[in-house]
């Protein structure tokens, strides 16, 4: 009997890796993917960031810390002492505000859009949605040196401001961190609006008018049985425009000039004129672990809530 | 029962799409006074309005024209949040992140009531839908009766003036629905609130209310208690709703002061005394139930004869399709009292017995 039954076990035993040798089988075109495309990259900008820069860029093969240490301090050529780096936190700073005012933003106007679009009749709501998206269809470039005519001193809005006379010389919105926070905005809100109406669309509606019948006002509708319920849709709006705001290149690039770097512009500076490769990598991982964090922070407050809500 | 009028409803339309191609006349022109701790039931087919008169006096929908009072005080123009009246929903709409207890406190809280009296109701009500084991579970964690009983706590628990129902017992199995029934007349008795219960279920209608509306295209057709609508039904469209019922078109030949006489289509007329109020000349329609009806011998007095069609065996009664000549066969069912299957045969002959009390004349 316990013969049997120790066999029958080592049968079972050996259908299960039958079945995990098929999975993994199933799985390798994806582990391929991921090795060569996410962690071997990776892995050789952590490599490089423990590096000696080259003299004309790339790398030498020698130890060195050096890389992490100018992250946030800066040494003197000359007398080698050593001071705050105010120029990289300044940067570091300022994409961490930027991006989460521009996380703000596309909430505060993707939000009631999301809603508008799904208290549409069904048929007209895909018609909305295509709208939301076409900005997607255009580069993003392109899309992006639109803005930069539209508020330019010679651009669409100041010549109007101008003409009606509301203003008496053009407003210097170019270059500024509004402007920046402005084509973030515009660049990413369909992130925002797209997973908020997912959310929205499986929200019961007549929920709300449950709650307008137990004397909930509108206000009170909107956060104890909206917001919670469609929660989900917004924390992974936020995501979805929080990251890409944070490394984002081409926009303040475009709209931000010389002057208003962000961390992918300090990050590309050092892999190009800067000729400090190490450096680079270095503020990429620096990205990637504020990234990371700013997730666990936001998602663990967000389960939190969630449960203080619901339990 | 005291009869202090709760709701009035006075000469209300609600049109849907107003001024488009699409117009739809959900509710036509209609009136009725709901008295106060009355177990109320509009009945209908669906689409007949039931639903749209039912969210209007919630405050979901604003009425085209006419008005609602409540006590006396016009209510047609306040929202929702505004009305002493809570409705417990078809699909129930309990709130999903919230618990059992959450969910029945909500109006409290919303109201404004102190933490201890929001506790307080919130267990008196769990008590009273017999629900206090599951306070604190979530509401995809309670079964489909479960729910229906929080859905009632929740709506009562402000202790509304008027509790309004919406088919709230439709997505329940055939046992439980019968449960609900009782629970639900049990819970009216309780608090004394006015039930406006909306249903297209005729039997559910007849067992639990103190008087029923019977809808039909955007009208009210009849209100009355239910054995009144039963066997006094005013209308054709209300005698076919509720229950089963043989109608006999015929043409009033002569018409005397006591008797009259009828032709339906077969070979002998019939004779009917006269009702004192009918009002009516030439085409009529007869109604008659067919557990009123009687298969009897010549020495009775019979009123028509005909062929016995088909006889259909259901355990409690048998049913006989007797073809009299008119389009559609006359049944009669007949309880089983005795145990014995009456012998009768396919194409026997049958003398047919009613009383002429229980024949209903109707308008067509």
């Amino acid at each position: 009997m316990s013969k049997t039954l120790a066999q029958q076990e080592s049968l079972e035993a050996q259908a299960q890796r039958k079945e995990v040798k098929r999975n993994l089988l199933l799985s390798t075109p994806a582990l391929i993917v991921l090795i060569c495309a996410a962690s071997g990259p990776l892995l050789i900008m952590v490599v490089f960031s423990f590096l000696t820069s080259g003299d004309y860029g790339g790398v030498k093969w020698e130890w060195s810390t050096e890389a992490w240490f100018q992250v946030a301090f800066y040494r003197d050529i000359f007398d080698d002492t050593v001071s705050i780096a105010d120029a990289h936190l300044s940067i570091l700073w300022r994409s961490v505000r930027l991006s989460f005012l521009t996380t703000l933003t596309a909430f505060v106007l993707g939000f009631p859009t999301a809603y508008f679009i799904a208290t549409r009749p069904p048929e007209t709501r895909n018609i909305w949605l295509f709208l939301v998206t076409i900005p997607f269809w255009t580069n993003l470039l392109i899309r992006t040196f639109a803005i930069l005519e539209i508020i330019r001193n010679q651009g669409v809005v100041n010549t109007f401001l101008l003409m009606i006379g509301a203003i008496d010389q053009p407003l210097d919105m170019l270059y500024t961190d509004i402007a920046i926070l402005l084509g973030m905005t515009y660049v990413y809100i369909p992130l925002m609006i797209l997973p908020i109406y997912a959310s929205m669309e499986r929200f019961d509606f007549k929920l709300v008018e449950a709650a307008y019948d137990l004397y909930a006002s509108r206000w009170k509708v909107m956060k104890r049985v909206i917001l919670p319920l469609v929660k989900p849709g917004v924390v992974a709006g936020s995501i979805l425009v929080f990251i890409p705001s944070l490394g984002a290149y081409v926009t303040p690039r475009v709209l931000g000039g010389g002057k208003n770097l962000m961390l992918g512009n300090l990050i590309e500076l050092q892999f190009g004129q800067g000729r400090n490769w190490p450096l680079g990598a270095a503020l990429s991982l620096t990205l990637l672990a504020i990234v990371m964090i700013a997730l666990i922070v936001y998602v663990r407050s967000a389960q939190k809530q969630g449960a203080t809500h619901d339990s | 029962m005291e009869n202090t009028v709760a709701i009035d409803v006075s000469n209300v339309s609600k049109v849907f799409a107003s001024g488009t191609a699409q117009e739809v006349k959900a509710l036509d022109d209609v009136s009725v006074a709901i008295f106060k701790n009355e177990f109320f039931t509009l009945l209908g087919p669906s689409g007949c309005g039931k639903t749209t008169l039912l969210r209007l006096i919630a405050g979901f929908e604003h009425a085209t024209s006419g008005s609602i009072q409540l006590d006396g005080a016009e209510i047609s123009s306040l929202a929702p949040y505004d009305r002493p009246v809570n409705t417990v929903f078809q699909s129930y709409a309990l709130f999903p992140h919230m618990t059992v207890a959450e969910n029945i406190g909500f109006g409290l809280e919303m109201q404004g009531r102190s933490k201890t009296e929001v506790e307080a109701t919130v267990s008196k009500m769990l008590g009273l839908v017999r629900m206090e084991t599951l306070r604190d579970r979530h509401i995809d964690q309670i079964s489909g009766g479960q729910q229906q009983r929080v859905a009632l706590a929740r709506a009562l628990a402000p202790r509304p003036k008027v509790l309004l129902l919406d088919e709230p017992l439709s997505a329940l199995d055939l046992k439980l629905r019968k449960e609900m029934q009782v629970e639900l007349k049990r819970l009216q008795h309780e608090t004394g609130i006015t039930f406006v219960f909306v249903t297209h279920d005729q039997e559910e209608a007849l067992t639990m209310s103190d008087r029923v509306a019977v809808m039909n295209a955007g009208k009210i057709l009849q209100v009355d208690h239910p054995h009144e609508i039963y066997n006094r039904p005013n209308d054709r469209f209300v005698a076919d709703f509720i229950g089963d019922t043989n109608f006999i078109r015929a043409r009033i030949i002569d018409k005397g002061s006591t008797h009259m006489n009828l032709d339906i289509g077969g070979e002998k007329s019939i004779q009917l005394p006269t009702p004192s109020d009918l009002a009516i000349d030439g085409e009529i329609t007869l109604a008659i139930r067919p557990e009123q009806a009687r298969i009897c011998g010549t020495e009775d007095s019979p009123i028509f004869e005909g062929k016995l069609a088909e006889t259909i065996y259901i355990g409690t009664d048998t049913h006989y399709q007797i073809d009299i000549g008119t389009d559609s066969p006359f049944v009669i069912r007949v309880q089983n009292t005795s145990g014995e299957a009456q012998q009768l045969t396919q194409g026997d002959m049958v003398a047919i017995a009613v009383d002429s009390a229980v024949i209903q004349i109707l308008r067509d």
